[in-house]
């Protein structure tokens, strides 16, 4: 059983890579070829972090993580105008909240380990080290890339038991501020927050400190909406909801990445033969919409390829994290399931218009190092993790 | 199970994903598939052939010739391309009416080699252009038959709003025969295919099989190229005139001359505002149609209606001498002058004719009365549009009772003014084609609506003269002396071995010299040809009108003989 998890780990990834790179030779020799040697570096670095003992890993995800929050800070000062995502080393640039995903996950998992901490403590610590990271990205500007944060945090949580006194306080706010445009759905959400509280027969302090929150955050967010975004994050949603009506801008992007996907049917035009992204109506063919390009060229077939190799991925992924009983090793499997989880709903999602244009790579397929390299250590730290459990395991036996 | 339930979220939101996707890549394929291909497949219109225009023996009058044409792809233009095309092709481009409008918007036609290639050659600067080769309307003898064919130019907004059928940058007729025909004339245009990239650069022509244009239909008219080419010849010394013949058999339009006038072939490759408001503001309107909407006096012309009315009234015997010239008319205490002070003596009708002597007319009107005179004109008919099938035709100005009442005051009308009208001067005006119909009728006692397209003989509608018919035989018998006589007025257009019948008329107006006006018959008794000549502010009809009017009668009846 475990052997063919393995073997999922490293044949549905390799998959979607050479997927990935199929599509990208389709749409430019310089994209495949940067790819393929960015693939052969992932590879080493899958070796390394599988081959090193996950206790080097679970200590090593301090400095990780403070690297990478280092160079979170380094790359909004360097910055000039315009989104400050990314570092420059020579001729490559990297993309250090790609990093601090990695550092993220492990020292969270580092911290869920220790079982003798309360849950509040967890809710706390965890918390604030999503925080900085969700910050420091979410000024870069790159909104979807922050909420890869919060996404972790919540659903490590989540699966790590922690009581629903706690978690309707992190889950209720952001769901005021999202249903504070539709008035109806935030009263569905005010009654939920008020059955909640009955149901967990919370006293009274716990029930209005909730509920007064809700209501804050209710009104509070169509006034920071006019005054506080910023013109294209609030055009990227807009171009969201009607993206009809933005035939150019982020709505354009939306609009024609379903006409690529739409246009390709089911068996697709071929490879090569994507008139949107071979014509460069699609903007982003090869990052951000590069599943609506490999729909275009490959149909409904090759998109449901992506799906099926994503389903098993994510599957196999919690699946085998449930059944490892180290906190620490579960803890990882979680928090590297969350990140597929995100990565692949936000990214196909906003492909499908689901979302606005969001920015987050769909893993493995989408060009550019930093993710694909952050994606080789954390298969590699998985791998790791079941080799580790099932020979401790063995031993307990 | 916080396991299990964070898996059912997963995958229900996977299959929400897998819904969505099979609905846009299965359920609506076909709607994006064409949306795709609307955004790379772009349609070029190609402008038909427009039919042939030939004269009544075939000669072909207007047929095309290849331009090249430079369309832009508007939903792809800049305003700093544009800018700099506009330089390049010398033709102004309102960035506003193309910049972001779907499909090839059409900026120049006509443009030379030198501008394709200069335009090519910066390609990667205007990747949206395209060049094509298009027919364009070539009028084989330019300006002498202008107000005959009029001219095609790109379709303006009140056409668009007429008639659905037109798209901007279409070209249609905008006067004359193009305009009354457009129908028939223009086709259905036909479309090519273009692939092209996000830039607008053409990656592939014709991803689609084009739609090729359909032909419009040829038509014949009915004037004589030659006649119409002679008439010119005969204008060359004069600046202003107009020359319409017609066969009073059937109304066929021989002639249709009018100048000054333009040539077609320059206002049809599209001319600019400047100089399309210099043509409209010239003192002597290039663009009217002197045959059609030109409005003359008829001078002594008219004195063939006058005695027609008297005559058909029994007012007077056609062979009596009912009054003496001396070279002057009394009426009341007023004097009406003859145009000969020395008088022509007693004369009878056909001499009165013959020698255009006003008095006798000023008696004849002064019998008639001019209420009565009034009505038996407006029976002719002349007030209303004849019905030619070209554009822009005007009615007669025939002033009636209430007319005169209302700037005179009711009961205070002088009855003076009946002796100008009597003799062709005053208020009435006709046009030239009035004039021709006129002269038919005369000529035959009825004749059909004059047009100028060839048509079946029963399809005609016929006119009948508003009189009895021995009085036309009168008035036949005075154009008959009016060439033939010895004091004959129109001597001078007379032709050998031909009898041409005809009436010279010289038309007073307050701007310069008199129009000279000349409408004749030919032969005598067997008419083929109506024809009227004026050469405006010329002098006497006599003199100028008539002998061109001579020549053009004699070149049509020698040509037809052969």
């Amino acid at each position: 059983m475990q052997k063919s998890e393995i073997r999922a780990f490293i044949i549905i990834p390799f998959t979607l890579l050479a997927m990935g790179l199929v599509e990208l030779s389709s749409i430019s020799q310089f994209y495949f070829e940067r790819q393929l040697a960015w693939a052969f570096f992932s590879a080493s670095v899958f070796a390394l972090f599988s081959l090193v003992p996950l206790k080097f890993w679970k200590a090593f995800g301090i400095p990780i993580y403070l690297i990478s929050i280092l160079f979170l800070a380094l790359a909004l000062m360097m910055g000039g105008p315009g989104p400050r995502r990314w570092l420059q080393f020579g001729s490559t640039r990297f993309q250090p909240s790609e990093l601090a995903k990695l550092g993220y996950i492990l020292i969270a998992a580092r911290i869920l380990s220790n079982r003798r901490k309360s849950q509040i403590a967890l809710l706390l610590q965890l918390g604030l080290l999503a925080l900085i990271p969700f910050l420091l990205t979410i000024a870069e500007p790159d909104l979807a890339t922050s909420v890869t944060f919060l996404w972790i945090y919540f659903f490590l949580l989540y699966l790590f038991d922690i009581s629903p006194f706690y978690l309707a306080f992190l889950v209720m706010p952001p769901l005021a501020v999202i249903t504070s445009f539709s008035p109806i759905l935030f009263l569905i959400l005010f009654v939920g927050a008020l059955l909640h509280s009955r149901y967990i027969k919370a006293g009274l302090a716990y029930t209005v400190s909730l509920l007064t929150l809700i209501l804050l955050l209710g009104f509070s967010t169509p006034l920071i909406w006019k005054k506080a975004l910023k013109p294209y994050q609030r055009e990227r949603v807009i171009a969201f909801l009607a993206p009809e009506k933005y035939r150019t801008g982020s709505g354009w992007q939306i609009l024609q990445a379903r006409i690529a996907l739409g246009s390709g049917g089911f068996g697709g035009k071929g490879y090569g033969r994507g008139t949107q992204k071979g014509l460069s109506f699609l903007p982003a063919a090869h990052t951000d919409f590069i599943f609506s390009s490999f729909g275009e060229e490959f149909g409904f077939a090759g998109s449901l390829l992506v799906f099926l190799l994503f389903g098993g991925l994510i599957y196999a992924t919690l699946r085998s994290s449930f059944r490892m009983r180290d906190r620490f090793r579960r803890a990882l499997g979680f928090g590297i399931g969350a990140y597929f989880t995100y990565h692949f709903l936000a990214n196909v999602g906003t492909n499908l218009g689901f979302f606005p244009v969001a920015g987050v790579p769909l893993p493995f397929m989408t060009y550019g190092g930093s993710h694909l390299t952050v994606e080789a250590a954390l298969l590699g730290l998985l791998i790791r993790a079941l080799k580790e459990e099932s020979s401790s395991y063995r031993i307990l036996e | 199970m916080r396991y299990r339930s964070f898996l059912y979220l997963f995958f229900a939101l996977w299959g929400l994903l897998l819904l969505r996707l099979v609905k846009i890549q299965i359920l609506d394929h076909k709607q994006y598939l064409k949306q795709a291909e609307k955004n790379y497949i772009k349609p070029l219109r190609v402008p038909p052939l427009r039919g042939k225009i030939l004269d009544r023996k075939g000669r072909v009058l207007a047929d095309w010739k290849p331009i090249f044409r430079i369309s832009v792809l508007g939903e792809k233009t800049t305003k700093e391309g544009l800018t700099e095309l506009s330089g390049l092709l010398h033709v102004d481009i309102d960035p506003d009416t193309i910049i972001g409008k779907p499909g090839y918007i059409r900026i120049k036609d006509g443009a030379s080699l030198e501008e394709v290639i200069s335009v090519e050659e910066r390609e990667d600067r205007f990747p949206w252009i395209v060049v094509s080769t298009v027919p364009t309307r070539r009028y084989l003898y330019g300006g002498p038959f202008f107000h005959l064919l009029g001219y095609t130019g790109e379709v303006g907004p009140s056409d668009l709003k007429r008639n659905p059928e037109f798209k901007p940058g279409d070209i249609i007729g905008k006067s004359g025969v193009e305009k009354k025909y457009e129908e028939v004339l223009s086709g259905k245009p036909g479309y090519r295919f273009y692939s092209v990239d996000a830039t607008g650069k053409i990656i592939e022509t014709d991803p689609r099989p084009p739609i090729p244009p359909v032909k419009g239909r040829d038509i014949v008219l009915t004037v004589d190229r030659d006649l119409q080419l002679y008439a010119d010849s005969l204008f060359r010394e004069y600046r202003r005139g107009v020359a319409v013949a017609l066969d009073p058999r059937n109304g066929d339009i021989l002639l249709f001359y009018s100048k000054p006038y333009v040539d077609p072939n320059v206002l049809s490759m599209g001319i600019s505002q400047e100089e399309w408001k210099k043509l409209v503001e010239r003192k002597d309107n290039p663009l009217l149609d002197r045959c059609i909407a030109g409005l003359y006096p008829p001078g002594s012309i008219f004195k063939l209606v006058t005695g027609a009315i008297a005559l058909d009234l029994h007012l007077v015997n056609p062979q009596d001498r009912p009054v003496t010239c001396n070279g002057a008319y009394r009426m009341g205490n007023r004097i009406w002058r003859c145009w000969l002070p020395s008088g022509h003596g007693a004369l009878d009708f056909y001499h009165a004719i013959e020698q255009s002597c006003d008095v006798y007319f000023y008696y004849l009107g002064q019998k008639i009365g001019l209420a009565r005179f009034l009505k038996c004109v407006r029976n002719f008919g002349l007030q209303e549009k004849l019905g030619i099938d070209l554009p822009g035709e005007k009615g007669g100005f025939i002033p009636d009772m209430p007319w005169y009442e209302e700037r005179y005051g009711k009961g205070r009308v002088p009855e003076g003014l009946v002796l100008n009208l009597a003799i062709g001067q005053g208020e009435i005006l006709l046009t030239p084609l009035d004039l021709a119909f006129l002269t038919a009728l005369i000529a035959m006692d009825s004749t059909a609506t004059p047009h100028v397209l060839k048509v079946d003989k029963k399809s005609l509608s016929w006119h009948r003269a508003p009189v009895e018919r021995e009085v036309l035989e009168h008035i036949r018998r005075g154009m008959y002396l009016v060439v033939n006589g010895e004091k004959g007025t129109g001597r001078s257009a007379q032709i050998e071995g031909i009898d041409v019948a005809g009436k010279t008329g010289t038309a007073q107006n307050p701007h310069g010299k008199e129009h000279a006006l000349f409408a004749a018959y030919a032969p005598y008794r067997d008419p083929k040809i109506a024809i009227v000549v004026i050469v405006e502010n010329a002098g006497h009809g006599g003199s100028y009108a008539a002998p061109i009017a001579g020549k053009l009668i004699e070149r049509y009846l020698k040509d037809a003989e052969k």
